[in-house]
């Protein structure tokens, strides 16, 4: 009798830990490269082309002002000189800030707009954890079993261009 | 007379054949109609794929295409007598007109005044939205890129959380009806949403059924 009881004890035991197994084996976990899916997002590429233009304006005005203080410089025209330096540094300025700002912008825009597609993503794949790698050592070795990235950039990317 | 019968006979042939051949090719090329209340039931439904909804992480975006029969049924809801619908339909002609909404997520609240730090800024972004978001709208049609012809803000004074702009852009050519895919961009300057954009296939087009008026 008590053989009888142990066997089934052991068997429940068995069971549970069998069934916990499965359990844990079907938690889905996937890693995407944060910074690949960044510069992957279709979005990223058209903010930063718009952007681009005012940046190569000011960037030609800053050459073309440092041109003229070299000139300048040369005929050892003093006042001119410190005129043109001053607009220079005017300009170079302008173009760090412009620079700074625009990538802030991008970051914000970007990620604002990634955040809920990584999230329906996630519910679409029945994943039920999704690590962003970045290079920073949150993951520190994965081989590709578990890396969704490129799948993630083509589903944005259509989400983006399609509009749902 | 038999020259007279020979002529009626091959008349009446060449009617029925045209009758026939017309016939043929109004039902290979006809949808199912439908009424008023379920025409625009069925261009609003997102599965149809004629409206698009975009999510920000806190934003929401609907981009509604609206073919002239769904603009005809909105304008003539209360069945007005004196609406004629035939001279609307061709005043729209070689148009294609869309509305964008835009609503926060999880908030009753008007958009325009959510995040606000004064009351010159509600200012500054209402005057964006009248007088200037049309010019961060766009139609990309068949390698074109178009801009607004009609632009309307409606201002709806804080009383519901959606907002929305009603956009109207003129075809190329000689287009009667947009016959192409269609891409509408929007770059919402005012909450940091970036490039909003919706894809209308010509697919998704034809397969709006008829009106039955």
């Amino acid at each position: 009798m008590r053989s009888i009881v142990t066997s089934a004890i052991l068997c429940l035991v068995t069971g549970l830990i069998v069934y916990g197994l499965v359990i844990r084996l079907n938690r889905k976990t996937a890693v995407v490269d944060a910074v690949k899916l960044f510069n992957g997002y279709n979005m990223k590429k058209d903010l930063e082309g718009q952007v681009k233009g005012k940046l190569e304006f000011l960037s030609k005005q800053m050459d073309s002002v440092q041109n003229k203080w070299r000139m300048v410089s040369a005929a050892k025209e003093q006042d001119s000189a410190k005129m043109l330096s001053t607009i220079y540094g005017m300009l170079k300025q302008k173009l760090q800030d412009e620079y700074t700002q625009s990538n802030k912008m991008i970051n914000t825009e970007v990620w604002k707009r990634l955040n809920p597609l990584i999230e329906s993503y996630g519910k679409k794949h029945g994943l039920h954890l999704i690590i962003g790698a970045n290079g920073m050592g949150t993951v520190l070795y994965e081989d590709n079993y578990y890396d969704m990235t490129d799948d993630l950039i083509k589903y944005v990317n259509s989400k983006y261009e399609q509009g749902d | 007379m038999n020259k007279a019968i020979r002529v009626g006979f091959i008349g009446g042939f060449i009617g029925i054949a045209l009758i026939g051949l017309s016939l043929t090719l109004g039902l290979s090329s006809c949808h199912h109609g439908l009424k008023a209340e379920a025409y625009t039931a069925y261009v609003q439904n997102p599965a149809n794929h004629l409206k698009r909804t975009i999510t920000t992480s806190d934003l929401e975006f609907s981009m509604q295409y609206k073919p002239y029969e769904y603009i005809i049924c909105m304008e003539n809801r209360n069945k007005d007598k004196k609406y004629d619908p035939i001279k609307r339909m061709s005043s729209l002609r070689g148009t294609a007109w869309f509305n964008i909404s835009f609503k926060r997520t999880n908030s009753q609240i008007s958009v325009l005044r959510y995040g606000l730090s004064s009351l010159a800024e509600y200012n500054q972004r209402l005057n964006y939205y009248l007088n200037y978001a049309q010019k961060d709208l766009r139609l990309l049609y068949d390698g074109d890129t178009l801009r607004p012809i009609s632009y309307e803000f409606e201002n709806n004074y804080n009383l519901a959380p959606q907002e929305t702009m009603v956009a109207g852009f003129a075809l190329p050519g000689k287009a009667s009806h947009p016959e192409k895919n269609m891409q509408l961009v929007y770059y919402d300057r005012v909450f940091n949403s970036g490039i909003i954009k919706a894809t209308f296939s010509t697919d998704d087009i034809n397969n709006i059924p008829n009106l039955i008026y």
